[in-house]
C-alpha cells in the first residue's frame, strides 16, 4: 500500500508549512490528483488517520480533488481523454500518448488556525 | 487562514531521483527499473541476464520486503549486488537507490539493474533514477495483464514476456495478449523469453545493448 508513504509525504509538507505560518491547528487539506495516478482515496485516508494522530493536523479534513486525464496522441497529436485501463486515441485507434493531464499529485492548498487565533477563539 | 502550496507531495523523492539520473547520465551508466509481480521471473531473468554480460560490469539492487534470497541468488553471477529489505514497504523508493549505491563502484559499472518488489502498482509511482522500466509478464500469469494493470504497461520501456517455455501447457492466449497490450501501449517492444532455456535471449541482448549505446551516446 504505497499511499502510507503517500501520507507520509503529506503529513511532512503540512507540517512544515503549518510551522513557517504559525499554525496551531491545520484545519483543511486540499490536494489535486490526477486520474492516472494509482491512488485509491479511502487508501490514503486510512494512512492519513494512522499517522496524524498526534500532531496538530489530526481533526484536518483531507480533501481530494481529481484532476481529468488528458492524452496528446504522439501519432496525429489529437488531444483526448483515455477510457482507462486502455490509451487508444478516438482519431487514430494508436495507444501512443504523452500524458498532458492526470498524473498529478500536489498539495494545492493547507487552511488552519494560528495560535493567536485559536487563543482568541478560547 | 489559507495557505497556497502547490507542491509535489513526491518532491522528497523526485528531487533524489532527478540528483541520480544526472549522476548516471554524467557517468553514462544505463539503468533499468525491472517492475512485474512477484513469481513473473524478475530474478531468473537477471541471473541468466548477468550470466550472458560476464564481459560487462553490472551491478544490481534488489528490493524484497524480507530475506536476501534474491540478492544470493544474483550474486552467484554479479560480485555487485546489494539486496534492499523494505521492511513493510511496497516498492523501492529513491532514497533506498541512493543509499544502495554507496555499497558498489558506481563510476565503474557499465550496467546497472533495479530489481524492484513485486507489485504491478505502488512501483509504478516511485522515480528512481531510471533511464527505463522493463515491464515483465509470465505467460502462466494470465494474457490479461496489460488491462489488468495499464500503467506499468503504458509507461514501459520494453515489455518482456517471461516462461515462454511453458505457455503451451499454461494455454497463454497471445493473440488476446498482444491485441490487449497494444490498447494500453501501441509502440512498446515486447521480448519474449525463458530464462531456463535460453530461448531468445540475442533479441533481449540485442535490446539491452541498443539501450545502453542509446544512454551513453544521448
Amino acid at each position: 500500500m504505497h499511499e502510507m508513504s503517500i501520507a507520509e509525504a503529506i503529513l511532512e509538507q503540512v507540517l512544515a508549512v503549518a510551522k513557517d505560518n504559525n499554525f496551531a491547528t491545520v484545519t483543511h487539506i486540499r490536494l489535486r490528483v490526477g486520474e492516472l495516478r494509482l491512488l485509491v482515496p479511502e487508501a490514503l485516508a486510512a494512512g492519513w488517520q494512522a499517522l496524524c494522530q498526534d500532531t496538530i493536523a489530526n481533526a484536518a479534513l483531507l480533501e481530494i480533488a481529481e484532476v481529468p486525464a488528458c492524452a496528446r496522441c504522439r501519432k496525429c497529436s489529437h488531444e483526448y481523454h483515455p477510457e482507462w485501463p486502455v490509451f487508444l486515441c478516438p482519431a487514430c485507434n494508436q495507444a501512443s500518448v504523452d500524458i498532458l493531464a492526470g498524473e498529478e499529485l500536489l498539495l494545492e492548498e493547507i487552511t488552519g488556525d494560528t495560535t493567536e487565533a485559536t487563543q482568541a477563539a478560547q | 487562514m489559507k495557505i497556497q502550496v502547490v507542491q509535489n507531495v513526491l518532491r522528497a523523492n523526485d528531487a533524489i531521483a532527478a540528483a541520480s539520473r544526472e549522476h548516471f547520465n554524467k557517468l553514462g551508466l544505463p539503468v533499468l527499473n525491472f517492475i512485474s509481480a512477484p513469481g513473473s521471473g524478475k530474478t531468473a531473468l537477471l541471473e541468466r541476464t548477468l550470466e550472458c554480460l560476464k564481459a560487462k560490469r553490472c551491478a544490481v539492487l534488489v528490493g524484497d520486503l524480507a530475506t536476501s534470497r534474491d540478492a544470493e541468488r544474483l550474486g552467484r553471477h554479479c560480485e555487485n549486488v546489494v539486496q534492499i529489505n523494505t521492511g513493510k514497504g511496497c516498492h523501492l523508493d529513491a532514497a533506498q537507490i541512493e543509499a544502495g549505491l554507496k555499497n558498489i563502484p558506481v563510476d565503474q559499472l557499465d550496467w546497472l539493474f533495479i530489481e524492484n518488489v513485486g507489485n504491478m502498482v505502488c512501483p509504478v509511482d516511485f522515480d528512481l533514477g531510471e533511464h527505463g522500466k522493463v515491464a515483465l509478464i509470465s505467460t502462466v500469469e494470465g494474457e490479461d495483464k496489460p488491462v489488468k494493470y495499464p500503467t506499468l504497461f503504458q509507461k514501459a520501456t520494453c515489455v518482456v514476456l517471461t516462461k515462454v517455455d511453458l505457455a503451451a501447457v499454461s494455454g497463454f492466449d497471445r493473440d488476446q495478449f498482444y491485441r490487449e497490450l497494444r490498447q494500453v501501449n501501441s509502440d512498446v517492444p515486447v521480448i519474449e523469453v525463458s530464462s531456463r532455456t535460453g530461448e531468445n535471449f540475442d533479441a533481449w541482448l540485442a535490446w539491452l545493448e541498443q539501450f545502453r549505446l542509446a544512454v551513453r551516446q544521448p
